[in-house]
């Protein structure tokens, strides 16, 4: 059930999960690094990003991850940092995007995939910017964490729409 | 809105990722098995910075961004003035490979191979750098470390 009647209220409601998303990847920044590689990361904001996708569509997707993107990054991270996971969120978005369109996937797969080309696509730009890194030994490993959280990701999002349901505006009285 | 259940095709796709990965790993691996005599290389901003025997203890200062630690066949970033510390935090790399990077410092922590059976590129780079004199398989340093005793 996509949201276009209002565009007051869509910019708004894009408005507060956007912010949603920042909260995430503060928290996400709090948590100490569990994970002995670099660029392992829990992926939290991803579940906004999911539902964004879901409820409203890939375009307001892309905005809502490019926003926290640059803003994460600059209150946070770095200039690279900023690189790797746009690079990341792109991907993972298209990736998605695409399982979704195809209508043959549960959340939980299309999370899943998602998470897992969200790390790939991060270490394709690292790759670009320093073509140094031995591929070949990161790609896996990070393919298989991002599939991993991808699946926790998705079993989150997946309650939320349980929850939420097919609409996700309670006043119907318009 | 998905109103997908969960089924056949979602386990297809995760286990087909899984898969794709861990051939990824075996062939890396496999790739691994063929080498001898493991070194340490150094790359500041894709330049060789230094090329270092991973039997020998030493404590090696980069520039003066980073330093690192070769201790028990193992290397380790000890210090760096990068503001995520990543590097510092990464797993030691063993003999087996791997590597660390520092990115903000462009600074790259690499296992290499100074001696291959079958001639792959960045192998024959570091036998060309190495400049061994017998053909054998002294892909080492033996000449610079006598000349450092």
């Amino acid at each position: 059930m996509k949201m276009k009647n209002n565009a007051a209220r869509k910019a708004a409601v894009l408005g507060l999960l956007t912010a949603l998303a920042i909260l995430f990847g503060y928290v996400e920044s709090i948590l100490p690094i569990n994970f002995g590689i670099p660029g392992i990361k829990l992926g939290l904001c991803n579940v906004v990003i999911l539902i964004v996708l879901l409820y409203f569509g890939w375009k307001e997707a892309v905005l809502v991850s490019a926003m926290r993107v640059v803003v994460i990054g600059f209150l946070f991270g770095n200039l690279f940092s900023i690189a790797y996971s746009l690079g990341g969120a792109m991907l993972s978005i298209l990736i998605s995007a695409l399982l979704l369109q195809t209508g043959r996937f549960h959340v939980i797969g299309i999370s899943a995939a998602g998470g897992a080309a969200h790390n790939i696509g991060q270490i394709l730009v690292a790759f670009l910017v320093t073509p140094q890194i031995p591929l070949l030994w990161y790609m896996p490993v990070l393919m298989l964490a991002g599939l991993a959280t991808g699946i926790l990701i998705g079993i989150v999002v997946w309650n939320v729409m349980r929850r939420l349901g097919s609409m996700h505006d309670p006043q119907q009285a318009e | 809105m998905n109103k997908k259940s969960f089924g056949r095709n979602d386990l297809l796709l995760i286990l087909g990722i899984a898969a794709a990965a861990i051939l990824m790993l075996l062939a890396y691996y496999h790739h691994m098995r063929y080498v001898e005599n493991p070194m340490l290389e150094i790359t500041v901003d894709n330049k060789t910075y230094g090329i270092y025997d991973l039997d020998k203890d030493a404590r090696i200062q980069i520039n003066d961004t980073n330093v690192c630690e070769i201790h028990d066949g193992t290397v380790r970033m000890i210090s760096a003035d990068c503001p995520d510390q990543v590097c510092v935090h990464s797993s030691p790399l063993t003999k087996r490979g791997g590597s660390i990077v520092c990115l903000p410092n462009r600074v790259v922590l690499r296992i290499i191979h100074a001696e291959k059976s079958d001639g792959s590129g960045q192998e024959e780079k570091a036998n060309s750098s190495l400049n061994s004199v017998s053909s054998s398989s002294a892909g080492r340093y033996p000449q610079i470390d006598s000349l450092a005793e």
